[in-house]
């Protein structure tokens, strides 16, 4: 498993405790047992925690993984960068879901772009190669 | 395909079924309040999606050592006896609004909650390289 998977699937299993750990909150909340002042921004925090940080995160940790490969020379030219940067943009916009209910999309759509960019080119079929880049 | 990641898979099959009844239910059946809304949708995120993540990297993800290529088994399967203690729990006691159940939802909570912690202490190590 390359060292951005890892980092991905890494930080995706981090985000699951930390999702887990607000939800058994709301959960105890619910029953009644203590009252959280701030319900409903912890219920957007686990929201995007756990879509965002676990799931999304997480397949894309394994689709970096598992695709076939770019050359190597293209590879080291600077795709896995952007799937670097897509990865830090998706953990940036979870971070700001914890400082606001209504956290900016633009990093969410950063992610997603940079993450298409790395991922596009691998998805091909059997039989077929990446022209090396010059 | 290991015997953990079987378990975990066809366990999540179920929920899949259960969660898409429970989703028809709280439509049709629903006074307009959709009370079973947080019931099928963690019934979905958490027995489907989670089980099929966990059975699947308990498979595919790189092996441990030689001694351990599935990591420490018993680790995983406790987690995932708690994680289903604390769903089944979650589903059965919190549409009932008007029935006031605060111990069965304390208990999901805390068994749901060691039970990911398990199942993250189980997968951890093999997220690694060759």
């Amino acid at each position: 498993m390359p060292t951005l998977s890892r980092i991905a699937v890494r930080s995706a299993l981090t985000h699951f405790l930390v999702g887990t750990t607000l939800g058994a909150l709301l959960l105890v909340h619910k029953a009644g047992l203590f009252v959280l002042p701030n319900f409903a921004t912890l219920l957007v925090m686990h929201f995007h925690v756990m879509v965002a940080g676990w799931l999304v995160q997480l397949a894309v940790g394994v689709a970096l993984w598992i695709l076939p490969r770019m050359s190597r020379k293209a590879q080291s030219a600077g795709h896995s960068y952007a799937a670097m940067a897509g990865i830090t943009s998706l953990n940036l916009g979870v971070v700001s879901s914890l400082f606001s209910q209504h956290p900016p999309p633009c990093f969410y759509l950063a992610s997603s772009i940079l993450i298409a960019f790395d991922l596009w080119p691998r998805i091909r079929p059997f039989g077929t190669t990446i022209k090396e880049s010059t | 395909m290991p015997l953990i990641s079987r378990v975990f898979i066809k366990t999540g099959v179920l929920y899949f079924l259960l969660a898409s009844t429970s989703l028809v239910v709280d439509t049709w059946v629903s006074d307009g309040v959709f009370w079973m809304t947080p019931t099928w949708l963690h019934l979905f995120v958490v027995g489907w999606i989670t089980h099929l993540i966990f059975g699947v990297a308990g498979w595919m993800f790189p092996k441990q050592s030689k001694e351990l290529p599935r990591g420490r088994t018993a680790v995983g399967f406790s987690g995932y006896a708690l994680l289903n203690v604390g769903l089944v729990l979650r589903a059965l006691w919190e549409p009932c609004a008007t029935v006031s159940r605060p111990m069965a939802l304390l208990g999901s909570a805390i068994t749901q909650w060691v039970g990911a912690a398990l199942l993250v202490v189980w997968i951890w190590p093999r997220v690694k390289g060759k």
